[in-house]
């Protein structure tokens, strides 16, 4: 654990969020949290994913070693994008100078229509990575025979019913 | 040259400005085997959402597509296979359409609207793959890779769904309009007053293993008619999570029975009934004449009633026998009469097509049903009685 730099280390901050760290080191992250915007934007995101995770149960098979790393990587995302967005204050004016030169060459050819281009993960810390298909999460779901979950839904205006079911690995 | 100069220069721009790049919408392929007899006439995804969160790709399909039938007989179901890479959690859908009327050569439209995940990066190729699994015509036989085991379930709603027209067409024919309204009011009130479930697959581990495990005897709901016999059953349950039931189940007939599905019902400790669905059978297929089974599987569900708040406890469990398929491919399902005798029909869940009826009659009123009784079974229905 580390508590006496710049930024808690993130273990430190999650355990923080779930309350689960000593006296003494919640008072030194508590007091850290509450100059830090940065970290305190990372609490909160931890929090909420602990919040996601016990309002959605969990299911077989996820893997929450991955979960943890993605959550970790789009959080050292995060913290690059802040850090960035800092730096570019400090520095508009020629930010700026050198943004508008390269909307310029960027944007132009994009509007023509380029070639598919993979998409990019927005690097945001999003709790919403731990929810399930819609049939998991919100409408009434049946067991099916092979232990998978069946949905019936009506497409309104045509009438049509359909029934989706969701396959578990 | 330009063009990677161009792709540097927005890199270097999101990177600098951290603002992300617009990607291309993924693409969402539709594969028509040859053996089937559709023929994609159009299709339209534009309102689906494709959202990168970390390592995965969130899809959101929401769309449509029109079929030509091309074949002879008139199609009467379509399950069509969505696969954004399979293997994983969200990977891998069917999308069911019974009750249909498409004779050949007539359009008909199928609609999605799902949600799926698959992992990031994406590989060449589509995001999405749909492709039909089967195809029911009006004379039970079917075509299509089946890898799904679309054509059983297919076939089976289908004849529940034969079973319930032809209950609500009697209505009609002996009462007009006024018996097959009352009938059809009976059934919305009865599937009004029934509470409804959501369930969820629960994580393995100690979800069932704290200190208010029980294991739950089932009680079940015999039909003399049914090919099988319910023998015993239990459950592992805490609170309101349930692993899959254990149920021994006997053939009592001469032939082998390929395929069941057991309904499964439960109480809870304020005494309302829910349908939890289908207890998973496991491994067990082919019963042969006179063996037991036992059915299993290691999945564990939470079953939480919608609407009001949480109730402490399941309290029993029921079950019964919903549908067995022989080995010839012949399908048994209980008769509406046998339903009626038992009280099942109280608790059970409505057939798809009971359920597309009443849908109907409340949007569009009783012509509208007789109408589409009379497309669905040839027999001529006076629509003005």
């Amino acid at each position: 654990m580390r508590v006496f730099g710049r930024h808690p280390d993130e273990q430190t901050l999650s355990l923080f969020a779930g309350g689960d760290l000593g006296a003494l080191a919640r008072r030194f992250v508590s007091r850290h949290v509450n100059r830090c915007e940065e970290c305190r934007t990372a609490v909160a995101s931890y929090s909420r994913v602990r919040t996601e995770i016990a309002g959605h149960s969990a299911v077989p098979d996820v893997d929450f070693a991955a979960l943890a790393h993605n959550a970790r990587v789009a959080l050292e995302q995060q913290r690059s994008e802040i850090r960035v967005v800092d730096r570019w204050r400090w520095k508009t004016a020629v930010g700026g100078l050198a943004a508008t030169c390269l909307v310029a060459v960027a944007f132009i050819p994009m509007e023509r229509g380029e070639s598919p281009a993979p998409p990019v993960a927005t690097g945001q810390l999003d709790p919403d990575l731990t929810r399930l298909p819609t049939a998991f999460d919100g409408l009434a779901a049946q067991i099916t025979s092979e232990g998978h979950l069946a949905v019936r839904a009506f497409h309104q205006g045509s009438g049509t019913m359909t029934i989706t079911e969701y396959y578990a690995p | 040259m330009t063009h990677v100069a161009n792709r540097s220069a927005q890199a270097l721009l999101a990177t600098v400005l951290a603002i992300p790049v617009t990607a291309a919408q993924p693409e969402i392929a539709i594969e028509v085997s040859e053996d089937v007899p559709l023929e994609v006439v159009a299709s339209n995804f534009g309102s689906s959402n494709f959202e990168p969160r970390g390592g995965a790709l969130i899809i959101e399909l929401d769309g449509s597509i029109r079929f030509r039938h091309t074949g002879e007989a008139a199609v009467r179901a379509v399950t069509l296979a969505v696969d954004a890479h399979g293997g994983r959690l969200g990977g891998r859908a069917a999308v069911a359409v019974p009750s249909l009327h498409a004779r050949s050569g007539e359009e008909f439209e199928v609609y999605l609207n799902l949600r799926m995940l698959r992992p990031l990066p994406l590989p060449a190729g589509p995001a999405v793959r749909i492709a039909p699994d089967g195809v029911l015509f009006d004379t039970l036989q079917a075509v299509g890779p089946d890898r799904l085991d679309s054509v059983r379930k297919m076939t089976i709603r289908e004849l529940e769904a034969r079973r319930d027209r032809q209950y609500f067409l009697s209505q009609w024919e002996s009462g007009g309009r006024t018996a097959l309204a009352s009938a059809i009011q009976a059934s919305l009130r009865r599937q009004a007053s029934r509470p409804r479930l959501d369930v969820r697959m629960a994580a393995q581990g100690p979800a069932t293993a704290g200190s208010d495990i029980r294991e739950l005897q089932f009680s079940f709901i015999q039909n003399e008619a049914a090919p099988l016999i319910l023998e015993g059953g239990t459950a592992l349950v805490s609170g309101m999570i349930s692993d899959s039931p254990r149920i021994r189940i006997r053939n009592r007939t001469d032939e082998t029975v390929r395929h069941f599905e057991i309904g499964w019902l439960v109480r809870d400790s304020r005494g309302a009934v829910y349908s939890a669905g289908t207890a998973p059978a496991g491994d067990t297929r082919d019963l042969r004449p006179g063996a037991t089974v036992e059915t299993g599987g290691d999945r564990r569900f939470e079953l939480r009633p919608t609407g009001a708040g949480q109730p402490p406890a399941l309290d029993s469990m029921a079950a019964y026998v919903r549908n067995a398929q022989f080995d010839d491919g012949s399908v048994w399902i209980p008769s509406r009469q046998a339903l009626e005798a038992s009280r099942l029909l109280q608790a059970m869940p409505v057939s798809a097509e009971e359920r597309r009826l009443t849908h109907l009659y409340r949007e569009r009123g009783p012509a509208v049903v007789a109408a589409e009784l009379e497309k669905l079974t040839g027999r001529a229905v006076s629509i003005d009685q």
